[in-house]
């Protein structure tokens, strides 16, 4: 499988906007580690373009960050860019990790009928949760990063080599190491006030597929 | 879901919203909510306001089980792994 990995990062609401911004430490690890990479940021997470690079670079590791539901994965402005009994051939071959709601209860598992390698997204709404405390970036959020870091996890994992029953498990470690310390007398009451919703996005972080598939 | 028990955990979640930092905002889907959407939503018994409870509750049991400090809690729950 090719040292490739595509991501879309759509940037044109909070939820994307903070997606984006964490998505960029991804790609960073990326570069580390010599991958191509090709980034379909802002308006360029539409259907047309990634079918464009799918098929002409054929990378290892898609990763979708926007919205999406039980059928289908979307980019910019609701564009969908995946969808059951439509496109779902498009990612044959590759490993699909999908930060997007609901696509691990029907989409994950028609991919995978369809040829995909492996699949890792959520059965449930993905749910993360932001301090209204001014930060300069997302990044800089004490609250975002228990979240957006376990699920960063996933794709930097792949990256480095690892398989995707590695990465969804290492990814699920970090959520309950978090969640662990969000409970703790260490933690501020925001995380502590956060903690249920991490708590839902580790019993709903599904894979399907080869859990010992690897870039 | 039991009408009495939807009730007890109705007024469950909405206790525990009240008490949420109200600085928090909770990214949930295509939006973005207040801890007052929140409560709202779960006021109203509507889509967003289940789907809230649901998180609530699960959260609940997952402490009162002990479950989230368990060792084992990886192998009992194997990642949903097809």
């Amino acid at each position: 499988m090719s040292k490739s990995i595509l991501i879309t990062r759509p940037k044109y609401d909070p939820a994307t906007f903070h997606l984006f911004d964490w998505s960029s430490i991804v790609i960073a690890e990326a570069v580390q580690k010599q991958f191509a990479i090709y980034d379909l940021s802002g308006q360029k997470a539409i259907r047309a373009n990634l079918e464009s690079y799918i098929s002409k670079n054929k990378p290892g590791i898609l990763f979708f960050n926007g919205h999406g539901n039980a059928n289908c994965i979307t980019g910019h402005q609701g564009n969908v860019l995946i969808q059951s009994k439509d496109n779902e051939r498009l990612t044959k071959d590759a490993i699909v990790y999908a930060r997007s709601c609901e696509v691990g209860l029907k989409l994950g598992l028609a991919l995978i009928s369809a040829g995909t390698k492996s699949f890792i997204g959520y059965r449930a709404k993905f749910v993360f949760v932001t301090s209204r405390v001014p930060v300069k970036n997302s990044l800089d959020d004490p609250v975002a990063k228990l979240f957006l870091e376990p699920s960063n996890g996933v794709p930097i994992s792949l990256i480095k080599g690892n398989s995707t029953g590695d990465a969804h498990q290492k990814s699920k470690r970090e959520m309950l190491r978090n969640l662990r310390f969000m409970l703790s007398s260490k933690a501020t009451k925001d995380m502590r006030d956060a903690a249920t919703y991490l708590s839902s996005n580790y019993k709903n972080q599904v894979l399907h597929g080869d859990p010992n598939a690897v870039v | 879901m039991d009408p009495v028990t939807l009730e007890n955990i109705k007024q469950l979640t909405i206790a525990r919203l009240r008490a949420t930092n109200k600085d928090l905002t909770v990214h949930i889907g295509d939006d973005d909510y207040s801890q007052e959407d929140l409560l709202k939503s779960v006021m109203e018994e509507n889509d967003l306001g289940r789907q809230v409870m649901e998180m609530h509750i699960d959260f609940l049991r997952s402490i009162a089980s002990g479950e989230l400090y368990s060792e084992e809690y990886e192998q009992v729950h194997p990642n949903h792994a097809t």
